[in-house]
């Protein structure tokens, strides 16, 4: 099975590397990581991951307005984004960690790998 | 201080009228000549003793033992100028009320009934000793000592009495103060948890989060067949989820999006919420007793945010009574017109319950362990729980203190230790307190959401 790739943008260097350490390990995965706003955008362009796990609160440039820079540019505006926030509760998210709001995928802080992973194959699945 | 020297004042002008009467008693009456060396030296004395008087320092005139020790010498002074004015028989006797009025000025009355008894007693010597208690007018003269005494009775009485409803007042209004500084302190610490929830979250949650993956990486680092090590993992999960279960407790509280005021069937709301309870009531046996004054009585709050509260009194109740021989929770709503301030504090004036307007009263009383008073006074305060550990996060009633003051209303607790806990939730009545047809239907809306 082809593996999915994955893109992190997260200012929180240790959450990016456990993370891509999981996501490998599963051996569904592979991962490309940011640790702020405009490097991510670039890998995005660059990469052109299967989806891309963005965090909602960074110094800078915003998970948010990275969103939209994505979905405004042709090349990376049909990339799922699943922001990944500290401020929603699981009361708003479901008992599954996932929701969607609008266009946008959001993911519960803390959230576990198996949750994670679910969350992303649940969206790439459509 | 601007009290005392009133009162040194006073104390000393009624004395300067004490001896101008005296002296003009003893001078200008028909017997005026006699002892005229003593008369002088008498006045003098008195006049040097209101000198005395007026230079004291002002210390002294708050110490009421002091106070009707002057009242006593002047009472015996008084009673000498009768005796050598020469004019116990006549009215000259009615100058000792001024002491009386004096006297008034600590409204102490066993210390003014045992100056009346002095003065009746030197007044009845004075009288036997000149001879007027055996002549024809004795029962006249005899009159006049249970006159002075009933007197000195009623107008010491009716003092007290006033002295009595001042003070009364005046610890009303202590409490009250109390109360509102109290309140004003709880005002402000929830408004910090509220500003802190969001930053909260943001800090802690971002650390679990990397703690929760480095756990996953470890687990996934060990080798198979390390049971021990897996249950330290989970250890490790459960720990985190603790965490993360206080800053979901928060943001839930604390969210100003979720807020909005509509007006809501109190007692639907709650039979909403006894539904949702139900199972929880079933299963730990306790039965439930309701008294609605009112079945439309309709309150201006938020239906989300109040069922939440109610439900987490609820719980509460049912966990404070686990061990008790009698499970019975009392919910009663009624409408109550506020007849004292103190009801509500705020930073804003329109944040009051007015003395004169409504409030609707929801109260919840179990029968369960209660408190004691010290308990009591932390139970609204963030991260107070007396759960054991992991069964509470000790915010709920913070949170539910935060959500009624933003609803305008007050939630207050009062509780025996050993005999059960009552908690009174205080709201803005929706117009008239009393909800439309279209309103009542809230809670088939609610049960069919």
């Amino acid at each position: 099975m082809e593996k999915k790739k994955i893109l992190i943008v997260d200012d929180e260097e240790d959450f990016c590397f456990f993370v891509r350490e999981n996501l490998i390990n599963s051996q569904k995965f592979e991962v490309v990581i940011a640790t702020s706003g405009k490097p991510g955008m670039a890998l995005a362009r660059s990469e052109k991951p299967d989806l891309i796990l963005l965090d909602l609160m960074m110094p800078g440039m915003g998970g948010e307005a990275v969103a939209e820079a994505l979905q405004g540019s042709p090349e990376t505006a049909s990339i799922p984004v699943i922001f990944l926030t500290a401020l929603v509760t699981r009361e708003d998210t479901g008992t599954g960690g996932l929701k969607k709001i609008g266009e946008s995928w959001f993911i519960a802080k803390p959230v576990r790998t198996r949750d994670l992973i679910s969350a992303i194959e649940s969206v790439l699945n459509g | 201080m601007q009290e005392i020297l009133a009162r040194k004042r006073m104390i000393f002008t009624i004395r300067l009228l004490l001896i101008i009467i005296t002296a003009y008693v003893m001078l200008f009456t028909p017997s005026g000549r006699e002892h005229l060396v003593l008369k002088a030296f008498f006045i003098a004395f008195y006049l040097a003793s209101d000198l005395i008087v007026a230079a004291l320092p002002e210390r002294f005139f708050s110490n009421f033992r002091l106070f009707y020790l002057l009242i006593c010498f002047d009472t015996i002074v008084v009673a000498a100028g009768i005796w050598l004015s020469g004019q116990a028989g006549s009215d000259f006797y009615l100058i000792y009320f001024l002491i009386i009025s004096l006297s008034t000025l600590s409204s102490r009355l066993r210390y003014l009934m045992l100056n009346a008894f002095i003065f009746a007693g030197v007044y009845g010597w004075l009288l036997f000793q000149q001879g007027l208690l055996s002549d024809d007018l004795a029962v006249g003269y005899c009159l006049r000592i249970p006159f002075i005494v009933i007197i000195s009775l009623f107008y010491g009485f009716v003092v007290k009495s006033v002295r009595s409803d001042k003070e009364s007042e005046l610890r009303r209004t202590n409490k009250m103060l109390v109360e509102t500084r109290n309140q004003l302190i709880q005002k402000d610490k929830m408004a910090s948890l509220g500003r802190l929830a969001s930053g909260i979250a943001h800090e802690i949650r971002n650390p679990l989060e990397i703690i929760s993956m480095g756990v996953d990486y470890l687990d996934n680092l060990m080798p198979d067949g390390r049971p021990e090590a897996k249950k330290a993992v989970d250890r490790i999960f459960a720990a985190i989820e603790r965490a993360n279960a206080i800053i979901e407790d928060v943001l839930k509280f604390s969210r100003k999006t979720e807020f909005v005021i509509e007006p809501v069937n109190i007692g639907n709301l709650v039979a909403d919420v006894l539904d949702m309870a139900g199972h929880s009531l079933k299963r730990a046996d306790v039965g439930v007793e309701k008294e609605f004054s009112d079945p439309r009585l309709c309150a201006a709050a938020s239906r989300n945010m109040l069922s939440q509260i109610i439900l987490n009194i609820i719980n509460n109740a049912v966990d404070a009574m686990e061990k008790a021989p009698v499970k019975r929770l009392k919910i009663r709503i009624y409408m109550q017109k506020v007849n004292n301030v103190g009801y509500k504090t705020g930073y804003r004036r329109a944040d009051y319950f007015r003395v004169g307007d409504n409030m609707i009263v929801l109260e919840i009383s179990d029968t369960g362990k209660g408190m004691p008073e010290d308990v009591m006074m932390k139970i609204f305060e963030p991260f107070f729980t007396t759960k054991q550990t992991g069964r509470g996060t000790g915010l709920g009633l913070s949170l539910a203190h935060m959500i009624i003051d933003r609803m305008r209303g007050t939630i207050d607790v009062s509780s025996q230790d050993g005999i059960g806990t009552t908690f009174y939730v205080k709201l803005q009545p929706a117009a008239d307190g009393h909800c439309t047809k279209e309103e009542d239907v809230g809670k088939e809306k609610n049960s069919h959401s």
